[in-house]
């Protein structure tokens, strides 16, 4: 094992020794690397003998489905619940990719998990879940209790056409929830349908530096927000989920556990049960923590070395109009194809390089057609992540049913372009304006990410 | 994916609460799978077979019926193959069977729990081309694979139970696995 990273560490030392005379778009960037199997992920450095081995036991980690406590011989994977959304982070990260999107009408599938969050309660840096049903609505349960609810989803279709005639379809989605346990949700409840998001390259993510977050490329009417929330005490700049709701990839992970699997650890040592669920408090555990901290280490690890599959329509197509119509659309404002980043390589060393996740990690209004709703119906204002676009590509070529936005509501790439409006609807009228070989260009670029 | 001997899930009911009116659960198969035959011959009965702890003691199963599959601790199991997926092996059973492909097409193994399931043909794992699972269904997890004509090596693995309900059937249109 060699201690250099990977990718673009050659070009970025010649960029060094030539006194960064590579330009910008011409520079490699960091992060990518081939999935030629998806059960085998890649890292983005190579790793030491140690680092390895932790990695494979992150791996494991991940794809573990947990049991409930006390069952006989389960070792270490015992706690699961008692209300939970999934038993396993690969039921909806499977090997590290965006969970599996509904593809029509019916119960929401496992990785999507509607979120809960009060409006009136908690404080904008500490939030606060719905007084009953805590953060997350628990889809399962187990034997002896009752889920909390169920979730299905009906989509409405809405029908459009471009400038030049072409007619488009985007289905809307209505979440209808149902058999609640304990009731109806608090009326200033948000209800926050949310997929899982991808895994790979958030190590890179997080090692983008504060400063390069603050300090947006694009002023004015797309320049965004960022939100911050108490973290172990420390006010800490929110940059993961679809909202910047966790700070770091353990915050990420140990909330999912948490949550999502009725999981503790020693981050977290509550789950998702409230004081109104008595029966879910009264179960035993798996444990104190039930996530050991050798497990927990070893999956933050895991995902924290994850690289970026490489598309494999990368090669020969990267520079085709696409790329200039990205930028000249607006896009690249808030999808900003290149951050700096800082990273420790397997030796503890510091490098300094850039990444192309097409993301700034800031927050933005997209409008009300994409905003979430409060329990009573009505629709709250909702500012998103910019989603990181790296990834594409892979999952284009792999997804038999790929669907995309924070709850598969878009089928196709084209459609997620048309969902964008508030501080986006600029960018996307351009692009409706576009002539049909124009938009489908764009979109063949983008399918090279 | 979750075993539904573990876990219970809400019975359909019709209540009217939160951000929507709703009617409960969908009935299984809303994935759009047309699982017709798997849910006939889960609901039968099945053969009792003990899988082998490794190939040469391993049974012959064929294709359109349901087995009860008696495993072995995972750790005393020698597989065809490694397992495609990696996973902690903390209290998991695992079982090798042969499967009798009869024509060459595209085939569903359906199982009742959560298992990890391989199918290696001379020594090679076979990509799985699309899956499902329904929580409550039964079956609970089904993985289709295109399979050529012939005895190829069925693994399952990684669950913490002794026994598994599995059948092999092929796909109602043999040209998609759905």
């Amino acid at each position: 094992m060699g201690h250099a990273l990977r990718a673009g560490a050659v070009a970025l030392a010649l960029a060094a020794a030539s006194g960064g005379g590579l330009c910008a778009q011409a520079q490699a960037t960091l992060g990518r690397a081939a999935f030629p199997d998806s059960h085998d992920p890649q890292t983005y450095q190579p790793l030491n003998p140690s680092g390895q081995a932790r990695f494979d036991l992150g791996h494991a980690v991940l794809n573990t489905q947990w049991v409930p406590a006390g069952t006989a011989g389960a070792g270490r994977r015992d706690g699961l619940g008692p209300l939970f959304n999934a038993d396993s982070c690969d039921e909806c990260h499977n090997e590290g990719a965006r969970g599996r999107g509904p593809a029509r009408d019916g119960p929401a599938p496992a990785s999507i998990v509607v979120e809960l969050r009060s409006r009136g309660r908690g404080r904008p840096d500490a939030p606060a879940g719905d007084p009953v049903y805590g953060h997350v609505l628990n889809t399962s349960a187990l034997q002896g209790l009752h889920p909390e609810g169920t979730v299905t989803i009906r989509y409405r279709a809405v029908s459009g056409r471009y400038p030049d005639g072409e007619p488009y379809e985007l289905r809307a989605p209505r979440y209808l929830l149902a058999n609640l346990r304990y009731g109806p949700l608090a009326a200033d409840t948000i209800v926050e349908p949310r997929i899982a998001p991808q895994l790979f390259g958030i190590g890179l993510l997080e090692a983008v530096p504060l400063r390069a977050i603050l300090a947006p490329s694009a002023r004015g009417p797309t320049a965004g927000t960022v939100a911050w929330y108490r973290y172990r005490g420390e006010l800490r700049l929110g940059r993961f989920d679809w909202q910047d709701t966790a700070v770091s990839v353990r915050d990420q992970t140990t909330q999912a556990f948490a949550r999502e699997m009725g999981l503790t650890s020693q981050d977290l040592p509550h789950d998702d049960c409230t004081r109104a669920e008595q029966d879910c408090l009264a179960q035993p555990n798996g444990g104190t923590p039930e996530v050991s901290a050798e497990l927990l280490d070893a999956v933050v690890f895991f995902q924290s070395e994850l690289a970026v599959p490489e598309s494999p329509r990368r090669a020969g197509s990267a520079s085709g109009p696409g790329r200039a119509l990205f930028a000249m659309l607006g896009c690249a404002d808030c999808h900003r194809p290149r951050l700096p980043v800082v990273l420790n390589d397997a030796r503890g060393e510091a490098h300094s390089g850039f990444i192309a996740p097409y993301t700034d990690l800031r927050l933005h209004d997209l409008g009300p057609g994409l905003a979430d709703a409060l329990a009573s119906g009505a629709k709250v204002p909702s500012r998103w992540r910019t989603a990181p676009l790296w990834g594409l590509g892979y999952r284009l070529a792999r997804e038999r049913f790929p669907t995309f936005l924070h709850d598969g509501r878009a089928r196709t790439v084209e459609e997620a372009i048309l969902w964008h409006d508030g501080e986006a609807s600029r960018a996307r009228k351009r692009f409706e304006s576009l002539s049909r070989a124009e938009r489908q260009g764009l979109l063949a670029w983008l399918a090279t990410l | 994916m979750r075993s539904s001997r573990r876990c219970t899930w809400v019975a359909p009911l019709a209540l009217c609460v939160g951000v929507a009116c709703a009617r409960a659960a969908e009935p299984c198969g809303a994935a759009g799978w047309n699982l017709s035959h798997e849910q006939a011959l889960f609901a039968g009965a099945a053969i009792s077979v003990r899988a082998g702890a490794r190939l040469a003691s391993a049974p012959t199963l064929a294709t359109e019926r349901l087995y009860r599959l008696t495993l072995t601790a995972q750790q005393e199991v020698t597989f065809a193959h490694t397992p495609g997926k990696v996973a902690l092996t903390d209290g998991a059973y695992a079982g090798v069977a042969r499967i009798d492909i009869p024509s060459t097409g595209t085939y569903r193994v359906a199982i009742d729990r959560p298992f990890w399931i391989d199918i290696v043909d001379r020594g090679k794992l076979i990509n799985s081309t699309d899956f499902t699972g329904e929580r409550g269904c039964a079956p609970h997890k089904i993985v289709a694979y295109a399979l050529a004509a012939g005895t190829l090596v069925l693994q399952v693995s990684g669950q913490v139970s002794p026994r598994v309900e599995i059948s092999i059937t092929r796909a109602p249109d043999s040209a998609s696995a759905h």
